[in-house]
């Protein structure tokens, strides 16, 4: 049953998938925009499991690179005219070219002061998109974004946007769920667990972090730039240190390492608050509550809680 | 006989300190060459300089003809030089299975995230590789039964096993193996030289830092022994039972001759 | 103009000694349970707010008995969060330490937001106006805020070498199975040291009202840039942490003058990725006041 499981472990995500396509029969307009806004932050958080998830180093800049993705996309789309397809091109360069300049302080720098470092990148981003004015418009933001067209079919309702947003999102999903299950994921979790050995191995730890940098940054800019066409409309307010830990929170209260974790955590933390309206003013507090809550008694996030667990159903007594 | 391993003097400086002075040694292939030596004598810190954990503040490292002295250790590991921790270096979050699958990897995967990404069909494959290559070795050292075990709750000499195995599973042509029977209880030890002298036998040179002098003895074919950094003695394991030199440092002065003074 | 240039390092030595004592707050909690603590944006705030809220508007105290008042609250407080989340959170994997604090963070974010409501407050009078010095004009509060960063580190230096409490603390933050081992109550220590930190947080949430008011995103660029001073200044030292206050402090008022104004921040925040790069262990090494 296990070899079974494990040669099929993709099914579990079937249902699911089902459900999303169905979804909109369901639900009005503004679970629609909120579920077009889930299906982002999972490409982002898809991207950090690599890096903060699965390889153990900090992020706590993703907003800053979420936010580069879609000024990229956003500023070449109104600029230059040019087609977002287009610009989706220049997306991606930036992410690598983030994933670089990222990475390399990852190789130099451990622990806390990678993470402050990631944060300081945030927010240089945001202070940059703020007050660089005749570049990027300041405060203003950026306003008449074009949508996407697909074969002449213009992505301008909400339920195309958000077929649209699920088929990208189902495509990262699967790259994602590929290098996971992959001897690349293996990578990763090795160098959380043991850096040393890792070189040791025969394998350049400094490209292995700087790889999931790279990936993490590649997912987290489309992701941005996603972001900016689908809203139309962005400023840099959006693009804050909170974000930044949203983003960090979804792959933990999921459970780093694998592709169920950032799905539920994204689901759990762009939707929850929202279930948890009816606490009227205290909904996020009581949100925030949960999530502290889970960080102290579920550490290693839902889907590695051990009931969850293939071998600790086989785990041999005793020894 | 050719030299697989050449050190041409040796020297590490940390700070005012020099814990390896000068040292030179020749390793001929098909041997299995030990390097002993009292605590703090400079044996890890000469088996780190070897796989490029640190660079020497002087001197050269060859192997196999390649000089290696400024590569960093995974270009050293891809070479050939496989090595052991003498604390355990595994990943314990993962299964022993795949503890073994990263330890293949250089050996039986492609480094290419874009040939991966685009060719999932050889992705299988080298994967299917890699889970026989793991279940062979595993097989070999006894512990296939733990394969799908995380190595985060093993007992010790399990855990040495997968270090072994781990090593193993790189093929390489020289192994590093920093106080393989330490922490061993007896009929583990006697199991685990078994499987040294078997990997020996298939065709891998070793080069061991050991401190049990049983050990040593039965399998070292040469031996190396350093004090304070520097070189006192070189030799078959007969010759070196009987150096003075050695007898001296190794096991005090109270040893050196049955009348002698005794130092307190 | 080297007035201006005077005028600006004066300043900048004003708002680095802030910087300095977030990075000292920060770095006895750090030394203590290993914890880095991402809340103290909002322990900040939480002090200038029960300051400004409670005592002043509500109770109506004169100014230095609501100080007494906000530190004694802040003082609770910081056993309560101490007893519940940073003591049970210090053996747990870094990422779930540093989420459980932000998280900590947002809750008392929100608390305040409830209980105070979200319009910003202030207090008439409190450290407004000038003082000159010669040919120079310094706000009061940057006087105020200098003499009470000397105040703090004298009685900080004073508590970590002449107390038993305190000296327990240095051997608590360089070795805790030692400690342990010795006989100090390390738990109960740890406690001490957060309320110190928290304490110190409420001194700097006083402060600065009159340079930011009092809303809740009035500490987020200094506590920020407390963390660039701790990591300039050599993480783990406290002398450190002033001296990197200090350079942050001078650094971004001087490259405010060099480049636009607004761009103040990124000066401080380019600076410090700058610093890690190029020298992670920090001006001062890892020297460190509590060895």
């Amino acid at each position: 049953m296990n070899a079974t499981l494990k040669k099929h472990g993709g099914l579990v995500y079937l249902p699911l998938l089902i459900a999303a396509i169905f979804l909109p029969k369901f639900v009005n307009n503004y679970y629609i925009t909120m579920s077009c806004l889930a299906l982002i932050y999972m490409i982002v958080a898809f991207g950090l499991n690599f890096i903060t998830g699965m390889t153990g180093q900090m992020n706590l800049g993703t907003a800053g690179i979420f936010c580069l993705g879609a000024y990229t996309s956003a500023l070449l789309t109104t600029r230059t005219g040019c087609s977002p397809w287009l610009a989706m091109i220049a997306v991606i360069a930036m992410g690598v070219l983030i994933g670089f300049g990222l990475g390399y302080p990852s190789l130099r720098l451990k622990g806390v002061y990678l993470s402050l470092t990631t944060i300081a990148f945030g927010e240089i981003v945001r202070q940059l998109a703020n007050n660089m004015t005749n570049f990027t418009g300041g405060a203003q933001g950026v306003r008449n974004i074009p949508v996407y067209n697909l074969f002449g079919f213009e992505l301008n309702t909400k339920v195309r946007l958000y077929y649209f947003l699920l088929a990208c999102t189902v495509l990262f999903g699967f790259i994602s769920y590929r290098i996971i299950k992959s001897k690349w994921g293996r990578v990763f979790m090795a160098v959380r667990d043991n850096i040393d050995a890792v070189d040791a191995c025969g394998i350049s730890s400094a490209q292995i972090k700087i790889l999931a940098f790279t990936l993490a940054a590649v997912f987290g800019c489309i992701a941005g730039g996603l972001y900016a066409h689908y809203s139309g409309y962005i400023n840099p307010s959006s693009f804050t240190l909170g974000l930044s830990v949203n983003f960090v929170v979804m792959v933990m209260v999921g459970g780093s390492g694998t592709l169920m974790g950032p799905i539920l955590g994204a689901v759990i933390v762009s939707m929850l608050p929202e279930f948890l309206r009816f606490l009227g003013n205290y909904y996020q507090i009581t949100f925030y509550t949960i999530v502290l809550l889970c960080t102290i008694f579920v550490p290693g996030g839902i889907c590695n809680l051990r009931i969850f667990h293939r071998d600790s159903l086989r785990r041999p007594s005793g020894n | 006989m050719s030299t697989i391993l050449k050190i041409e003097h040796l020297t590490k400086k940390f700070r005012g300190l020099t814990a390896v002075n000068d040292l030179s040694i020749e390793m001929k292939s098909r041997t299995i060459h030990t390097l002993i030596g009292p605590n703090g004598s400079g044996k890890t810190t000469t088996i780190n300089m070897i796989n490029g954990v640190f660079p020497p503040t002087k001197g050269k490292i060859y192997f196999d003809g390649h000089d290696v002295t400024d590569l960093p250790t995974w270009r050293i590991a891809r070479l050939g030089v496989c090595r052991t921790f003498q604390n355990l270096k595994l990943f314990n979050t993962m299964t022993v299975e795949e503890n073994l699958m990263v330890g293949g990897q250089m050996t039986y995967a492609d480094g290419n995230i874009f040939s991966f990404l685009l060719n999932p069909v050889k992705a299988r494959k080298e994967e299917k590789l890699l889970e026989e290559k793991a279940h062979e070795a595993m097989k070999k050292l006894h512990i296939e039964d733990l394969a799908k075990r995380k190595t985060g709750g093993l007992p010790y000499g399990k855990l040495k096993m997968v270090e072994l195995a781990k090593c193993m599973m790189g093929n390489p042509k020289l192994m590093l193996l920093d106080e393989p029977a330490a922490g061993l209880n007896p009929s583990e030890r006697a199991e685990f030289l078994e499987i040294l002298l078997q990997l020996y036998e298939e065709g891998m040179d070793l080069f061991l830092i050991e401190h049990n002098m049983d050990v040593v003895m039965r399998i070292s074919q040469m031996i190396t022994v350093i004090n304070f950094g520097s070189k006192i003695a070189e030799g078959r394991p007969e010759e070196i039972q009987n150096h003075p030199e050695v007898i001296q440092a190794y096991l005090g002065d109270r040893y050196q001759a049955q009348g002698g003074n005794k130092r307190c | 103009m080297v007035r201006i240039v005077l005028q600006l390092v004066i300043s900048g030595i004003a708002m680095g000694f802030v910087y300095g004592l977030v990075g000292i707050e920060y770095t006895l909690i750090w030394n203590s349970t290993g914890l880095l603590n991402f809340s103290h944006e909002r322990i900040i705030m939480l002090g200038a707010y029960v300051f400004v809220g409670s005592m002043i508007t509500k109770i109506g105290m004169g100014v230095i008995p609501g100080i007494a008042g906000a530190l004694l609250f802040i003082a609770l407080f910081a056993v309560l969060v101490a007893l519940v989340i940073f003591i049970p959170l210090r053996n747990m994997s870094r990422m779930c330490a540093i989420m459980a604090t932000v998280m900590l963070g947002n809750i008392i974010n929100e608390g305040v937001r409830l209980y105070y409501g979200p319009e910003a407050m202030t207090v008439k009078g409190f450290l407004n106006g000038i003082v000159r010095i010669g040919s120079l004009v310094v706000a009061k509060a940057y006087v105020a805020i200098i003499i009470a960063a000397f105040v703090i580190l004298g009685l900080l230096t004073f508590f970590m070498k002449k107390t038993k409490t305190g000296k327990a603390m240095r051997c608590v933050s360089s070795n805790k199975t030692a400690s342990a081992l010795m006989g100090i109550d390390v738990q109960q220590n740890m406690v001490i040291t957060i309320m110190i930190s928290f304490l110190i947080c409420c001194v700097i949430g006083v402060m600065v009202i009159p340079l930011y008011s009092v809303n809740q995103s009035m500490a987020s660029m200094i506590s920020l840039k407390g963390f660039a001073a701790g990591v300039i200044g050599g993480f783990g030292s406290l002398p450190g942490a002033i001296v990197g206050g200090l350079i942050v402090g001078v650094i971004e008022n001087i490259g405010g003058m060099i480049f636009p104004s607004t761009f103040k921040d990124v000066v401080a925040f380019v600076f410090l990725i700058l610093m890690l790069l190029l020298r992670p262990s920090g001006v001062m090494g890892k020297k460190s006041v509590t060895k």
